[in-house]
């Protein structure tokens, strides 16, 4: 009965996640690292046209 | 008026199903007097007042009755702020101690 | 686990609200509101995410809102460590919340359905917990059957409860108030609690009949009945246990292992019931008490008051140090030359490099 599959626990409780149907899932996911560098870059291109170098 | 209205006759919890569930429970009513601590009033002259409904737009917890002849502040619940004297263009509200009648 | 989460709303197999928000503080004061609208609610988090919204786990569990929370076990900062350990769940233990111990992913999936099940029952309305060892579980693979949509409709009712704001019924939530009917809020959850022990048996044993998975509610006993020494644990840890009890009773030794899942509330009836069973018993830590032991030996010492069993606290596996099968058999070695009546004022550390 039901489908197997190979699974993290991670992947396992989102599964039971899926199937208790909630309303709404509110997450914090942590920053990913790249966009944060990119975010960094930009507002350092940002303050560098404010100052004129 | 449509603001909570103080149970007179409301009695504190006394067993433990009258405790409201996680500290919630029907809206709507106070179960004492939220003006206590005041120590000024304010008092409308209605000869002077204009009816220009400043007073009731300004102040804070909605205490200022407009559905009669005459404005009419309710003291039950009035905190004493003094905004509505502040506000009125005629300045026709005063701030008078408490005790005063 | 929550990228799993929006991948099946990306690929239209879920149709939930996903709420990104910008703290893990933000994520539980969102979860709160959504149950306080009458709605099920979800959210996951871990270690450093747990302790900043810690605040709100008091929120939730005092307002009696039912939101179910996946915490992936991880240690605690300083030092920063992305492995796992049980110490963010034990900082988080008197908080509120129903909280569960998974062994296995097939377990946590279970645990999510039944977790719902458990918190959204009248008589219970408490948060559940749901905790998952981190690394050690949330990123290793392993076979999983995943239940049908169907079943689990059978199984778990829709959430309905009176506790929510309505226009049709209007309500003020979450009252702040004094010393004079605090402590009969508190005394009200307590009472919970204790409805919750029998819940959480029962929620199982109807998955059990249902879905032909069970996992003893509370408490698991694996080779106990004429067991001399037994090990305690709780999470991941457990699995290896069984393997290193099934090792050893080949090898002709009574050995057994009880398996804590239901962590809170805490299972004393069971531990009363078993104070004369065994010669000696351990408990694995996985979270350290500091200036007390581990977190659960303090906890199974005194649910054992008047016990004259040996009884030692092991603290091992901490920020995701391996707990390997040497180190079990290890402590059945030290449980066998346990005597009578001691138990180690101590935190033993197992697997310290000096």
């Amino acid at each position: 009965m039901g489908k197997r599959a190979f699974l993290s626990a991670n992947e396992a409780a989102a599964y039971g996640v899926k199937l208790a149907k909630p309303d709404v899932v509110s997450a914090y996911p942590i920053t990913h690292k790249p966009l944060w560098w990119k975010r960094l870059r930009i507002s350092w291109q940002k303050a560098k046209q404010i100052m004129n170098i | 008026m449509n603001k909570p209205v103080w149970l007179k006759d409301y009695v504190m919890p006394t067993t433990k199903e009258e405790v409201p569930f996680g500290a919630s429970n029907e809206a709507g009513f106070l179960v004492f007097k939220n003006a206590g601590f005041r120590s000024m009033k304010p008092s409308i002259n209605t000869d002077v007042c204009i009816k220009c409904m400043m007073c009731w737009v300004y102040c804070p917890e909605g205490c200022i009755d407009k559905t009669g002849e005459t404005l009419k502040i309710d003291y039950d619940y009035c905190k004493g702020c003094g905004i509505c004297a502040k506000e009125c263009p005629k300045q026709c509200i005063s701030m008078v101690k408490e005790d005063e009648a | 686990m929550v990228e799993k989460v929006a991948d099946f709303l990306a690929e239209g197999e879920a149709d939930y609200e996903y709420m990104m928000v910008e703290s893990e503080h933000s994520a539980m004061a969102a979860a709160l509101g959504v149950s306080m609208m009458g709605a099920r609610a979800f959210t996951a988090t871990s270690s450093q995410g747990l302790m900043y919204m810690a605040e709100m786990l008091n929120y939730t569990s005092g307002g009696r809102h039912p939101v179910v929370m996946v915490n992936a076990n991880r240690a605690l900062a300083i030092p920063w460590n992305i492995y796992g350990d049980h110490s963010d769940a034990m900082a988080m233990r008197d908080c509120g919340w129903i909280m569960l111990f998974a062994e296995s992913g097939q377990e946590a999936l279970d645990m999510v359905i039944q977790a719902y099940k458990i918190a959204e029952d009248k008589d219970v309305m408490l948060p559940v917990m749901v905790n998952v060892d981190g690394f050690t579980l949330t990123h290793t693979y392993d076979v999983v059957d995943i239940p049908e949509q169907e079943l689990v409709d059978a199984y778990l009712p829709s959430f309905d409860t009176a506790n929510k704001m309505c226009l049709e019924h209007p309500k003020t939530l979450c009252h702040s108030v004094g010393p004079d009917y605090y402590t009969e809020a508190k005394i009200a959850q307590q009472e919970a609690f204790e409805v919750a022990k029998a819940k959480i048996v029962a929620c199982d044993e109807e998955f059990e009949a249902m879905f032909g998975r069970g996992y003893g509610g509370l408490i698991e006993e694996y080779c106990c009945d004429d067991a001399e020494y037994a090990l305690v644990a709780m999470g991941g840890t457990v699995g290896t246990v069984r393997d290193v009890v099934d090792e050893l009773r080949a090898a002709g030794e009574k050995v057994g292992l009880i398996k804590i899942r239901g962590f809170r509330p805490f299972p004393e009836e069971y531990f009363q019931s078993v104070k004369s069973k065994f010669k000696a018993m351990g408990v694995i830590d996985r979270s350290l008490c500091f200036g007390v032991g581990g977190t659960v030996f303090g906890e199974v010492k005194s649910a054992l008051y008047g016990s004259e069993m040996g009884l030692k606290g092991f603290v091992l596996g901490l920020g995701g140090r391996d707990i390997s099968v040497d180190m079990i058999k290890e402590m059945f070695a030290e449980l066998k030359e346990c005597p009578a009546g001691e138990y180690s004022d101590q935190p033993i550390f197992v697997g310290r490099r000096w």
